[in-house]
């Protein structure tokens, strides 16, 4: 008996564990699964399992009119579903070679960055999460549904909203969106400062994530990494202000940089972010164009035939539609190409050689949605 | 020095605990849907008695709905539709259906709550999607939402 | 780690031929540009992408180090691979399409240049039915393998099932 478990012994790899994670663990923000082969505490190898969340988006929008897939794109990412509404109207825009009007660009301005801080919110709460404060989780969803309250009077949706256009947007932006805004833009700095004096001087937190999944600079163009988290590793580099899209070269904002790229610089700029897209809206309130909310579209839309790819900076990096067009009423084929993709695909990458612990701050470091991700 | 930082949060969490709380008792209390907010659709009538449709059946909503849950049916020669049933199991409430009827004919309601013992009950015939509210809400709105902004 | 800051730079195509075309011939690579919107379509020869994907990778000048995605369309008789790039430095956007045969389309792996490519490829490998040659690990990414026939191709249609409503006492 001895013997044979002996031989048994060996025949196994020596040293390695394969641990799995997920798909339902809290930690894997979503159904997202992967087998960590780990050396004691140590993680050597990550083989990332994806695919629980495959609806066949862009099947479905082969089989569907311009206008019917619209509502879908709000389902790809869904903290930040407005952005994705943004992108996917400004390609099927260009492809038409129609352009909103300034009133129209103004609202889909703020309607993107309010659901970009939202989702940075939502961010704050789950970091907070994974290194083990479970109180940010409740702060930031608190001041999320401010933010959900506004949309709910303004676009109809809190997550999804099918609220822009092809041409513009649904509805008129009310009146009371300022007021809203207004208090929110009193109380709100106030709190993110208490929000801030909680965790991110908290040493334990620091020291959790100072110094962590250190990415340098070369590799994320390499694994084509973007957002926050190319941003992280000191790349000035935001599509609003290199590819200005719906009239971002109007308005006045910072683009917050890391110098370190560990996890920590990640966290803080999007913080910092936060703090910059308040601003932006506020200016959009402040100077709101008048005229019309949106231009006149033909009632079945029939792009002409040719191809498009249109990016913009969603929440968490790059987002992007690659529409081919062959002058039908629905797309001849759709890419969507989201940052989760991406940046899930560099966590073997990223996380290789860190601990298990740490492994999981990185994962949520890049601020992944497995909704965007598997599509 | 080590400590100050868990003394600072311990501050923000100590403010919380001494603020009023947030959340609401659901059932008791309810928050309303603001008038654009994403409702069950509701057919509009010109009379109830005898019930007239502002449908005219064309069926224009029925080709257009992403989800195909409307279906339209009418007899030859009739302005009214025969058959009107939106499938709630399948509605994602993308208001598609509002935006392109061109009669004008629907209407997009504040209430968001369906509930049914089986999936049958999801399938909504006319009269009952022509009917006013189907729940008797009694609103306790929170102080935190006590305008919707049902002023434009 | 220094700050490198990206502003915003007008751009023009014609910039972007004039230094492609050059250094694409010394290389050996036939590249046929087009315009379409303001992007710039570059088409070439299925046996030159990596080839010609090392070139915009490396070169100092050009550097395309980026990888925006890469997917491929079914035209039926024949399937395009859609490569799209950008250089950081310059500003520069370029999609690199090329032609495979549609029976049975083969295509040589970027993933050793461009490693953010590894997924996509596997995505559109499994999706098109396209073999990649040389990719490191073409394992089913999004699906789960048991369906026939390639997702995104032409060929391959949607049902819709039409629903059968079972009362409540069938359950038990
Ligand atoms: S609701 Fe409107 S679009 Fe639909 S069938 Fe009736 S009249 Fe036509
Ligand atoms: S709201 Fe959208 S999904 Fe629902 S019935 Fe109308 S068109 Fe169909």
């Amino acid at each position: 008996m001895y013997d044979e478990a002996e031989i048994l012994l060996d025949d196994l790899p020596k040293d390695y564990m394969e641990v799995n994670f997920g798909p339902h663990h809290p930690s894997t923000h979503g159904v997202f699964r992967f087998i960590a082969k780990i050396d004691g505490e140590r993680i050597i190898d990550i083989d990332p399992v994806i695919g629980y969340l495959h609806r066949g988006i862009e099947k479905i929008a082969e089989n569907r009119t311009y206008v019917q897939f619209k509502p879908l794109v709000d389902r790809l990412d869904y903290t930040g579903g407005l952005n994705n509404e943004l992108c996917y109207c400004l390609a099927v825009e260009k492809l038409m070679d129609i352009e909103a009007p300034p009133r129209a660009q103004a609202i889909r301005v703020i309607c993107a960055e309010l659901n970009r801080i939202a989702a940075h919110l939502i961010f704050f709460g789950a970091m907070g999460l994974e290194t083990g404060a479970f109180t940010p989780l409740l702060f930031g969803f608190l001041d999320r549904e401010t933010i959900l309250n506004i949309f709910e009077i303004m676009a109809g949706g809190r997550l999804t909203f099918n609220y822009i256009t092809i041409g513009g947007v649904r509805e008129d932006i009310r009146s009371t969106v300022k007021t809203y805004f207004d208090k929110f833009n009193k109380e709100f700095p106030v709190k993110l400062k208490r929000y801030e004096e909680l965790i991110t001087g908290n040493e334990i937190f620091i020291k959790r994530l100072k110094n962590v999944g250190i990415l340098k600079k070369e590799d994320l163009f390499n694994w084509g990494a973007s957002g926050p988290t190319l941003r992280g590793s000191g790349v000035k580099f935001d599509i609003r202000k290199v590819e200005p899209y719906s009239g971002y070269e109007k308005y006045d904002f910072d683009i917050p940089v890391g110098t370190n790229g560990d996890v920590y610089d990640r966290y803080l700029v999007r913080m910092e972010e936060i703090k910059q897209s308040m601003r932006i809206v506020a200016q959009a309130l402040d100077n709101l164009p008048s005229g019309d909310f949106t231009v006149k579209v033909p009632r079945i839309i029939k792009p002409p035939e040719g191809e498009v790819y249109v990016r913009n900076e969603g929440t968490k990096g790059e987002i992007g539609f690659y529409i081919v067009s062959k002058g039908d009423k629905n797309p001849y084929r759709l890419k969507i190409r989201t940052p989760s993709f991406s940046h899930i695909n560099m966590l073997n990458f990223a996380a290789s050689g860190n601990y298990i612990a740490d492994a999981i701050v990185i994962l949520g470091s890049f601020d992944t949605v497995m909704g965007s991700c598997d599509r | 020095m080590l400590g100050v930082g868990l003394l600072k949060g311990l501050k923000t969490t100590l403010r919380a605990f001494f603020s009023r709380p947030v959340t609401i008792m659901y059932p008791y209390e309810r928050v309303r849907i603001g008038d654009r907010g994403q409702g069950l659709i509701k057919l509009r009538v010109t009379s109830f008695d005898p019930v007239v449709y502002k449908c005219t059946g064309c069926g224009i909503c029925e080709k257009n709905c992403p989800q195909r849950c409307i279906e339209v049916t009418k007899k030859e020669g009739e302005k009214q539709p025969e058959i009107y049933t939106v499938n709630y199991g399948l509605c994602m409430f993308c208001r598609i259906c509002i935006d392109v009827c061109p009669f004008d004919a629907l209407e997009m309601t504040q209430d968001s709550e369906h509930i049914g013992y089986s999936r049958q009950d999801f399938i909504w015939e006319k009269e009952k999607l022509a009917m006013k509210s189907l729940y008797i809400v009694e609103e306790k709105t929170p102080a935190s939402r006590d305008a919707d902004g049902a002023s434009s | 780690m220094e700050i490198i800051n990206y502003e915003y730079k007008k751009t023009d195509n014609r910039d972007v031929i004039a230094a492609i075309q050059p250094k694409a011939e010394t290389a050996g690579v036939a590249v046929k540009f087009s315009e379409f919107k303001e992007q710039l379509f570059c088409e070439i020869d299925s046996a030159d992408i990596k080839k010609f994907c090392s070139l915009l990778n490396s070169d100092a000048e050009l550097s395309f180090e980026y990888i925006k995605f890469l997917t491929a369309v079914d035209y039926v008789e024949y399937i395009e691979m859609v490569y799209c790039l950008y250089s950081f430095k310059n500003n520069w956007s370029i999609i690199i399409k090329v032609k495979l045969d549609g029976r049975k389309p083969v295509v040589d792996s970027v993933c050793s240049i461009y490693r953010g490519a590894d997924w996509h490829e596997r995505e559109t490998a499994e999706m098109f039915g396209i073999d990649i040659m040389d990719h490191p690990n073409l394992k089913h990414l999004l699906l789960a393998g048991d369906e026939d026939g390639y997702p995104l191709r032409k060929n391959f249609e949607i049902k819709w099932e039409e629903r059968e409503y079972i009362p409540p006492e069938k359950f038990e």
